[in-house]
């Protein structure tokens, strides 16, 4: 496969609450590619995310999906061009594992090596119950699978380790590698160094800079 | 918590519905038979005039009206619950009932006709105008909380009822009765105009409302995750604003308002079915308009022949059932 590249950010500022937060944010995210976003606490990572899913955030900068501007594309078609999973969901607490899978199943075809993945980590026990009744690291687990039955072009994980236990951790890490290699592209803003072996590239937000280190 | 299985439960409630259809269109001051009533619609020569005027212009008004109202309040109640991301919203506690009863009245002190269609429209109006600023109170302010909205709510009804209650004086003496009976909530006053009308909007908003049930489910994910899934969430809240008016305002205007109806079948629906919006219409409504259904026979037995208003028996349901979500919900 050829490397193209499936989302692409230039020249970003990204402003919360009308303050900006991080300027000069260039951020290109390839096919086959898995890449860390790295920074302290509260230095905008996951605003960093959700500016790079193209809804809100981002002030200025041209958001790119494989070469279409992001104004360009419906939001229904752009939700096969990402998925973003953020460290908090706002579920309602009633539904259970399955409506959210069901929910978030919107893709006309979902590889093998997903639905095995979804029904690794989030097993049958998992499956009937429902958001309210999962600790942190359940919850984590049903959200990454949703986010994978998406089935988009470039998945944005803030955080998905949290809570993970490490049969969950080897099995996320199983999936991003054969996921990428299938020709994804995966951002993953994390403080763990459980997930680095698989990046090739890391972003670093410092200062209100994002810095790029190889 | 187990889950009730979805076509047992259905199939139960509507065996139990159609029970309470024939038990409402039989009883009352004037007993009639289940023949008497085939009758009325087959062979209408071979009945009573008496019998066929009471069918057609007491009980089946009442009936259909009985039922447009239990569907509309619990579509209208499953709607704001998830619009809202409240599980205590509740037309009446909010305000909109009272807007829409408000609605009626200014139509009735311009001169229009009790149960008209005029009436309803005014009623619709005032209806999304309420519920416009309700929702400015609910995301405009600068922290959006279910008490703070349910306090916005209860003033805003308040003040409508306040309103009401003015205006209610410049109108003459047979209206005024018809509007005290109606600000109870009663189906004394279906005719079949009135009921004929709330079917036509219970109908219509039902089946918007079910078309758009898969999207709604993406909102219960979160307005992020929905969005990010593609659901273009402003249009879905707009859409859900204006089926809510006019379920609203179809359960209201034949029948004034009914309280705590939509809260209590949508609490019980929810528990048995859960969240998604579909099964819980479906549900919800048969729980509702079983319901009302009971709570008129009951309305129209207890003190016969004195008809009860409807809204005095779902009250004494309806507010256990949300001191008892209320604390379920402090324990969360």
């Amino acid at each position: 496969m050829t490397k193209s590249i499936l989302m692409q950010l230039s020249n970003g500022v990204i402003t919360r609450d009308q303050t900006p937060l991080i300027s000069q944010v260039n951020v290109s995210l390839e096919a086959g590619e898995i890449s860390l976003l790295t920074g302290p606490n509260g230095a905008g990572k996951s605003t960093l995310l959700t500016a790079l899913a193209g809804e809100k955030f981002l002030a200025s900068g041209n958001l790119q999906f494989g070469g279409v501007n992001r104004d360009q594309i419906s939001l229904k078609d752009l939700a096969s061009k990402r998925s973003l999973m953020l460290q908090q969901d706002e579920a309602v607490d009633q539904l259970r594992a399955k409506d959210v899978l069901e929910l978030a199943d919107i893709s006309p075809a979902v590889p093998a090596q997903t639905r095995e993945f979804v029904s690794k980590i989030v097993d049958s026990a998992l499956y009937g119950k429902t958001l309210g009744s999962l600790s942190v690291g359940q919850r984590t687990r049903v959200f990454l699978a949703a986010t994978a039955i998406q089935n988009s072009g470039v998945m944005l994980l803030d955080e998905p380790t949290a809570g993970l236990d490490s049969e969950g951790i080897s099995v996320l890490a199983e999936f991003l590698s054969r996921h990428s290699s299938a020709g994804h592209a995966v951002l993953i803003a994390t403080h763990e160094d459980n997930l680095r072996t698989l990046a090739s590239k890391e972003y670093v937000v410092t200062d209100g800079a994002l810095s790029l280190k190889s | 918590m187990t889950k009730a299985k979805p076509t047992v439960l259905v199939s139960l409630l509507t065996a139990l519905v159609i029970l309470a259809i024939f038990a409402n269109l039989t009883i009352g001051a004037y007993q009639l038979s289940i023949s008497e009533i085939f009758d009325s619609f087959l062979r209408p020569e071979n009945v009573n005039p008496i019998t066929t005027s009471i069918v057609f212009d007491i009980r089946i008004p009442r009936l259909v009206l009985g039922i447009a109202i239990g569907v509309s309040l619990a579509g209208a109640t499953t709607l704001m619950q998830s619009s809202m991301r409240n599980a205590l919203a509740d037309p009446a506690l909010l305000g909109l009932a009272a807007a829409s009863a408000l609605g009626v009245v200014v139509a009735l002190v311009l001169g229009f006709d009790f149960g008209g269609i005029a009436a309803f429209l005014f009623a619709l109006v005032f209806t999304v105008t309420s519920f416009l600023l309700l929702l400015v109170g609910h995301f405009g302010g600068k922290r959006s909380s279910a008490s703070n909205t349910l306090l916005i709510g209860v003033s805003l009804g308040a003040f409508f009822l306040g309103l009401l209650g003015v205006l209610a004086t410049s109108l003459d003496n047979p209206q005024l009765r018809a509007m005290t009976l109606w600000s109870f909530g009663s189906l004394a006053l279906a005719t079949q105009t009135t009921s004929v009308i709330a079917l036509v909007a219970a109908i219509v908003g039902f089946t918007v409302a079910w078309i758009f049930a898969p999207k709604l489910d993406l909102l219960l994910l979160g307005e992020w995750m929905a969005k990010t899934l593609g659901v273009e969430t402003r249009k879905l809240r707009m859409i859900s604003l204006l089926l809510i008016s006019l379920l609203v305002t179809a359960a209201v205007y034949g029948a004034g308002v009914i309280a705590f109806l939509g809260l209590f079948s949508v609490t019980v629906a929810r528990a048995l079915v859960g969240p998604r919006h579909r099964l819980l219409l479906v549900v919800g409504s048969l729980i509702s308009v079983l319901t009302i259904l009971v709570c008129d026979l009951l309305a129209r037995s207890i003190a016969a022949p004195v008809d009860l208003p409807i809204g005095f028996l779902t009250s004494l349901i309806g507010a256990p059932v949300l001191i008892f979500a209320l604390a379920r919900s402090a324990n969360d």
